[in-house]
């Protein structure tokens, strides 16, 4: 089944909670974002967009015929067994030839250390995904197949 | 039904994942010639700076090739014999097939130079090579490599990084010819000189002498306890050829990657695809096609139809430090070549008929993806769009809003 966080952008108000949460869901912050933003350097692996008039937070698609998974060089990015992409840091030597291929400009290296960052559904921990779980006005929501919208 | 793939490369691995999203239960067999596994040719240079760390370099592992369940025999394919549907291998095995998969690559060039077949002068394209470099990298302290290419960047670039003072020879008037611009090349030039390289553009080499010298056109000498060929590739189109299968500069095949032999597919390097940018079949010897194009070989193979809807030419490359994107058509005549530049950071859009066509950028990362997209789509946006994308700074977040316009357009993006 394949899984993936959609934005509406209607309902979006551009508050950039979700770039919060999600930040603060990795690299081991546990969704503490006290602890992520004052003692930690936070890196949210989607971004929030807001290109006039509207506004979403640009996360993975979770391409069934994924671009960044065919043109990865070094086999770092690979899909699990519920379907979502991800990345192998150890693995990963930076070439970011993924960057160059995803159309959604959504895998993207961190300003502050150049890894590569995509969103990976908070697959390490239970629930929802931070983003959907925290969004104020309900627009993210977590799409797991069947129709569109 | 029995899968055969020769070569065991990314368009393998690509292939092995295509058949088996169809065919959970049919054999797969991969002929591995050079008999080291599916490892991605890339890192070799890494591997080359540091083969402690890159010791592991495979694109796939061993457990993936056992959860697919894929048999690889470690031998060379020696002839193919169509008629019976049957492959002979060096070691003397036959294997019958009831679809084969050529994806045997490319090889590199090996120029016409006298002294070039000696034992201190070695392409750089193998692991074998790269591990024969490194058992005499003790003995190495400076280096020439001939060709400016992505593979002569990578090795020249791995040896800096071992201490080694590299010279690189480039015949064209400048660096990453296929790649760069005039000026993008002198940009990127100054960073790889001021970190110490010797970068001689617009030069040949004519002789390797045995006594370590390395002579050029002009009658300049250099030394080097280490030459290295980096001057192309070609597909490894013997075995095609062999078999009287349509071979052009690489093999022909058909959208969906059929040979002239409707048993036989190829893919990867050693096929030749459609380039969007040209509207031309060439060989477009770049690793994300040969993943993409193994996928789909594999998917009809199997009994899909899934047509290859044609890519552009386009590379990513980290060297000391600095990326560098590139993709579409290198030849803007006829357009405009919009310039951003800021510090370390330089970015060339290449515009026609309000159409971006091509780009190239340096330490411009993060809107790369969208302007490739907007290259291989051909989406009309204006040059006024790019300018005003320019002027507020090249971020995602300043992507012409018609670009998010078209891709919801185009596709489930989720939202619209």
């Amino acid at each position: 089944m394949r899984m993936k966080v959609i934005s509406i952008p209607e309902y979006c108000l551009g508050c950039g909670l979700c770039e919060i949460y999600c930040a603060a869901q990795h690299d081991g912050f546990n969704g503490n974002v006290l602890k992520a933003y004052k003692t930690g350097q936070p890196d949210p692996r989607s971004s929030l967009i807001r290109s006039r008039p509207v506004s979403w937070f640009n996360t993975c698609m979770q391409c069934e015929e994924a671009p960044c998974l065919n043109a990865c060089i070094s086999g770092a990015i690979k899909r699990d067994r519920d379907g979502i992409i991800y990345i192998d840091e150890n693995r990963c030597v930076q070439c970011y030839t993924c960057v160059m291929v995803c159309p959604y400009g959504h895998a993207r290296p961190s300003s502050r250390s150049g890894r590569i960052m995509k969103c990976d559904l908070c697959r390490d921990s239970e629930g929802m995904p931070a983003c959907v779980k925290h969004c104020p006005n309900g627009a993210l929501k977590l799409w797991q197949g069947g129709e569109e919208q | 039904m029995k899968y055969v793939i020769i070569g065991s490369g990314i368009a393998a691995c690509g292939a092995v994942e295509g058949i088996r999203s169809t065919d959970l239960c049919g054999d797969i067999t991969i002929i591995d010639g050079e008999k080291r596994g599916a490892y991605t040719r890339p890192l070799i240079s890494y591997f080359l700076s540091d083969p402690d760390r890159y010791r592991d370099i495979d694109y796939r592992s061993l457990e993936f090739f056992g959860e697919q369940q894929v048999e690889i025999i470690p031998s060379r394919a020696k002839q193919i014999d169509r008629s019976d549907q049957i492959i002979s291998l060096d070691n003397g095995q036959q294997i019958e097939y009831d679809r084969l998969l050529i994806a045997t690559g490319s090889c590199p060039l090996s120029p016409p130079i006298p002294g070039a077949e000696q034992d201190w002068v070695s392409t750089f394209y193998t692991i074998e090579d790269a591990e024969l470099i490194v058992g005499q990298a003790a003995q190495i302290r400076e280096v020439v490599v001939i060709g400016s290419g992505l593979i002569g960047m990578k090795a020249a670039e791995a040896l800096h990084k071992r201490g080694m003072y590299v010279h690189m020879v480039e015949k064209e008037a400048h660096i990453l010819p296929r790649q760069l611009t005039p000026r993008t090349a002198e940009f990127l030039n100054e960073h790889l000189s001021s970190s110490g390289w010797d970068i001689i553009t617009g030069e040949e080499v004519t002789v390797i002498h045995p006594q370590h010298k390395v002579e050029l056109k002009s009658g300049r000498m250099l030394s080097a306890d280490l030459v290295i060929l980096a001057v192309g590739t070609r597909p490894a189109v013997e075995l095609a050829r062999q078999s009287e299968l349509d071979v052009r500069t690489g093999i022909v095949v058909d959208a969906y990657f059929q040979t002239s032999d409707p048993k036989i597919y190829a893919a990867g390097d050693v096929a030749e695809t459609l380039n969007l940018a040209s509207q031309q079949l060439e060989v477009m010897a770049l690793l994300p096609h040969a993943h993409r194009e193994g996928y789909l070989a594999g998917c009809n193979m199997a009994g899909q139809s899934k047509p290859d809807p044609g890519s552009i030419l386009m590379n990513s490359v980290r060297l000391l430090g600095w990326n560098i994107c590139s993709a579409g058509a290198a030849d803007y005549r006829g357009g405009e070549l919009l310039t951003w530049q800021y510090q370390e950071q330089l970015l060339e859009l290449k515009i026609r008929d309000n159409r971006l066509i091509g780009y190239i950028a340096i330490n411009v990362p993060e809107a790369a993806g969208p302007l490739t997209n907007s290259v291989s789509r051909k989406m009309a946006i204006s040059a006024a769009s790019w300018k005003e994308f320019l002027a507020d700074g090249p971020q995602l977040l300043n992507i012409p809003p018609v670009y998010w316009q078209e891709l919801r357009r185009a596709e489930a993006y989720g939202s619209n």
